[in-house]
């Protein structure tokens, strides 16, 4: 009955590209904008109606048998097909997307308002909307990883949206490349289970169960692979460790897009792929083991590192890699519902920051350096108050906010699952995330301005069209938590109820924030210059970025340029002068008998004629 | 003088001239004499058309080719006044020299070889032959498809010379 | 011999020639036409000879597309005159690429 909307939730933010990309030079920018919003906003309410009226615990929808494969004797003739599947997980992630996908756009009308190139600029957003509802409404991991590479060739176009300054070009084929990395995995990932399972299907009630049986049975060697491959995709796409240095330059792209891409859903597409094909991941441990290691790590490490940045973006870029981080922590400690109420939460506290960001930005014309602003709560109240309702969340704050019920969910799952370990590691870095917020909430809105005099005369708040949608993530960052406390619930019930993690949980965050106040409360005189070499350490993000770009984007790039210039430089280009250089002289020779001589034509023409005669004579 | 002398006479008198005005019209100096000459060589073609009993044609020769695209040559050589062109001597040595092989190694032999060998005028003819009851007859009938393509083209023309002779004043 | 087409073939040879050795257009419609009526003559001719008129059918077509041809030839013609304030053929070259 209601298979067919998936469809139009699907097929309507492409429309709106579509209509952008070729009418949209010929329509006023207020109608192009407008466009953009309401076909996200349309698939956000069929969203919600085919939600709303669910009757079956899910839909499928087969579109086209696309590429028919296995037709060998042991595997039932298959096709890859493109088809639409529909869950909870499904239906969370597509009213995330084109929820706060929504909100994104109506704050981008506000945000691009003076940009010249505002219809490029929604024509990208609606696609990538698109690119991701495909990767979430995928029913097999083939038209998934159409998605996946849209999202990130929107990322990338996103990325390099002000093209003309190198440094956002050279970000947008940083993410690109750095992503192909993880890319390879998935990909290989993805052949193996094909070539070996038969299995392409994410829907694992589907008709892939016969493959699923058997490998159960099997040994799981190469499902560890498998996964492990696939997991390299998500690393690559959710930015972990060790390929997280492309998200913080990455903010070179547009703020909403940040909000939108880079914070709320692409990255968040790495958490979704391991959770949506959670069956698989379930038989390898070895694979879990390592997901939650590297969760752990990237999330400590992400918050120590964003401790040092003096970007405002950067801070909230490495940030959301850490809060990433922490999801896949959840996911290897085999806590997918934990991973997924963080995912939805983390989706709106942290696209609010992002917003937050922007409006000081878009206020500021471009100042992103937190030492350069400050001051900014008696200019921008509205801004202010939604800034600490998202950091409040990002914190965790204690039983007000949903960043509290999402984290305090993996945190349980870690101390009641027996992870110690992870358990404290997940509370230090708690500690820093509250820390870096803190940090960044006082030197930007409180203290002294430390931005001109004149400029602060003009200082005004960002228009109404970006204060709503950042209200309206404020309200869901806070009550999130209670909205989806039935998930929140079943979460910590399957943890079940401790009382002693949640009171260390309250102390930590109550220690961070006054240690916090103590260390970065502005003081008169004297600077602490003790940490001065370690926030040196964290603002390069413990030059991890510097080793791979060192390591292997020299070597690679000194490779690549020999090659380059062997092959273009001497192939192409030799066979590009050999066409040239032939067809001038051909066209030399040609010329020479057009030489616009009347006469030279009538000869021809008569000893043609001649010819012609003299030819039908002797056949006679 | 008997008739059939007479004939003769006209005959050979008519196919001498319409040569001699047509070397006339390729060689003479002023454009509006080799107009008038071209003029006088239809008009002696037309008596050969008469001699060979298409007096219809005859007669469009005369009405349609001489008095009408004839007058069309010399208005437009008053109109735009063109100079007359100076022939050189080589030139003119080419030009008989040309002619004479062409004429002895080209087209001699062949009509000699695969011309008809009987008399033209032996030919008995039926009695509208040349007429225009015949002519029209058989245009209108066997003819008709490819006199409609002839009027679509001069149409053609039509629309063509009003285009490119139009004032391009917009 | 037949005089008839002996005479068509030597006034469609004079013409052919006239056609290489004038210098202005007009002078080579002139030599176009004298072409034309060498193969009216001959048409006729061999209408008289196979004593049926379908050659003199030609001949008509003939002068209707030697009319229709001087009509597009003298427009034309005027054009290139205003642009070239003559109608010498060697003028002619606006077309003609440009070597360096």
């Amino acid at each position: 009955m209601s298979e067919p909307l998936l469809l139009y939730i699907l097929l309507s933010p492409l429309v709106g590209s579509v209509v952008n990309a070729f009418f949209g030079k010929r329509l006023t920018q207020r109608l192009v904008a407008s466009i953009a919003v309401l076909a996200v906003l349309f698939a956000f309410v069929i969203a919600a109606f085919v939600g709303l009226l669910r009757t079956d615990s899910l839909y499928y929808l087969l579109v086209e048998n696309w590429l028919p494969y296995g037709l060998e004797k042991d595997m039932p003739g298959a096709a890859i097909s493109v088809s639409l599947y529909w869950d909870e997980i499904t239906q969370l992630m597509v009213l995330l997307i084109t929820g706060v996908g929504g909100l994104i756009h109506i704050y981008s009308v506000g945000y691009m308002e003076h940009d010249r190139h505002q219809q490029r600029y929604f024509v990208y957003l609606n696609l990538f909307v698109f690119f991701m509802l495909l990767l979430v409404l995928s029913n097999n991991l083939v038209t998934l990883f159409v998605g996946w590479e849209g999202v990130g060739l929107c990322s990338y176009l996103l990325i390099g949206f002000w093209f003309d300054k190198d440094v956002n070009a050279i970000a947008g084929k940083k993410a690109f490349l750095v992503n192909r990395v993880g890319d390879a995995g998935f990909i290989l990932g993805m052949l193996l289970l094909l070539t070996q399972f038969g299995l392409l299907d994410v829907n694992p009630v589907g008709n892939s169960s016969v493959a699923l049986k058997q490998m159960v049975t099997e040994p799981s060697f190469l499902i560890t692979i498998a996964t492990l491959l696939l997991f390299l995709g998500a690393v690559g796409k959710s930015a972990q460790f060790p390929l997280l240095v492309w998200l913080p330059d990455a903010m070179a792209g547009p703020t909403p897009v940040s909000a939108l891409i880079h914070a709320a859903t692409m990255v968040t597409a790495g958490i979704y792929m391991v959770v949506r094909l959670g069956f698989l991941f379930a038989l390898a441990p070895w694979t879990m083991e390592i997901i939650a290691a590297v969760g752990l790590l990237t999330a400590f490490f992400a918050a120590c590192a964003a401790l040092g940045q003096k970007d405002i973006k950067r801070i909230l870029a490495y940030s959301t890699v850490s809060q990433l981080g922490y999801m896949f922590l959840a996911l290897g400690i085999g806590a997918m519902g934990a991973g997924m109420f963080h995912l939805i939460s983390h989706g709106f506290y942290k696209a609010l920051l992002f917003l937050g960001a922007g409006s000081v930005i878009h206020t500021l014309k471009g100042e992103q350096h937190i030492d350069r602003i400050g001051g900014l709560k008696n200019y921008m109240i509205p801004t202010t108050l939604c800034f600490i309702a998202g950091a409040a969340a990002l914190i965790g704050f204690p039983y007000v906010t949903s960043g509290w019920y999402s984290k305090g969910a993996i945190l349980h799952h870690c101390y009641v699952g027996g992870h110690y370990f992870y358990w404290l590691v997940g509370l230090l870095t708690a500690m820093l995330t509250t820390l870096y917020i803190l940090r960044l909430f006082i030197k930007v809105f409180l203290g002294t301005p430390k931005i001109p005099k004149d400029d602060l005369q003009h200082l005004h708040e960002s228009p109404l069209v970006m204060i709503l949608p950042m209200a309206v993530l404020a309200v869901l960052s806070l009550v999130g938590g209670f909205s989806f406390l039935g998930i929140a619930a079943v979460a910590n019930q399957e943890g079940g109820h401790a009382l002693l993690p949640t009171l260390v949980e309250i102390g930590v965050i109550t220690l961070a924030l006054l240690l916090g106040w103590i260390i970065f409360r502005e003081k008169p005189t004297k600077r602490s210059s003790r940490f001065t070499w370690l926030q040196r350490l964290g603002e390069d993000g413990f030059y991890l970025d510097a080793l791979v770009t060192s390591f292997v984007g020299k070597r690679l790039t000194l490779t690549a340029a020999k090659f380059t210039q062997l092959f273009e430089g001497g192939l192409v280009e030799g066979a590009l002068r050999l066409i040239d250089v032939s067809t001038r002289r051909f066209a030399y020779v040609c010329s020479l008998i057009q030489r616009t001589n009347v006469k030279a034509y009538m000869v021809t023409m008569y000893l043609g004629v001649l010819f012609v005669l003299w030819f039908v004579v002797w056949r006679h | 003088m008997s008739p059939q002398l007479f004939l003769d006479i006209l005959t050979y008198s008519a196919m001498s001239l319409t040569v001699v005005l047509s070397i006339v019209v390729v060689s003479a100096r002023s454009p509006i004499f080799a107009a008038l000459c071209l003029i006088t060589s239809l008009l002696t073609a037309a008596v050969l058309f008469v001699l060979l009993k298409a007096t219809f044609i005859a007669a469009a020769q005369v009405l349609i080719y001489a008095g009408g695209i004839l007058v069309l040559f010399i208005y437009i050589l008053m109109l735009l006044g063109v100079e007359s062109s100076l022939w050189r001597r080589r030139q003119k040595i080419i030009l008989v020299a040309l002619f004479l092989l062409m004429f002895v190694a080209g087209l001699l032999p062949l009509s000699l070889l695969f011309g008809p060998a009987a008399d033209i005028m032996s030919t008995s003819v039926a009695d509208d032959f040349g007429t225009i009851r015949g002519f029209g007859s058989l245009l209108l009938q066997q003819y008709a498809f490819a006199f409609e393509i002839i009027s679509v083209v001069l149409v053609a023309v039509i629309v063509g010379v009003v285009y490119l002779t139009r004032k391009k004043s917009r | 011999m037949n005089f008839f087409l002996v005479t068509g073939m030597v006034v469609f040879l004079i013409g052919a020639l006239g056609i290489l050795f004038r210098k202005d257009a007009i002078s080579l419609f002139m030599c176009i036409e004298v072409v034309l009526n060498g193969v009216n003559i001959t048409l006729v001719s061999f209408s008289r000879l196979w004593g049926n008129m379908h050659g003199q059918i030609m001949v008509f077509f003939v002068i209707a597309i030697a009319a229709a041809e001087a009509a597009i030839g003298f427009a034309l013609m005027l054009q290139i005159f205003k642009h070239n304030k003559n109608i010498q053929l060697s003028d002619i070259t606006d077309l003609r690429e440009l070597r360096d």
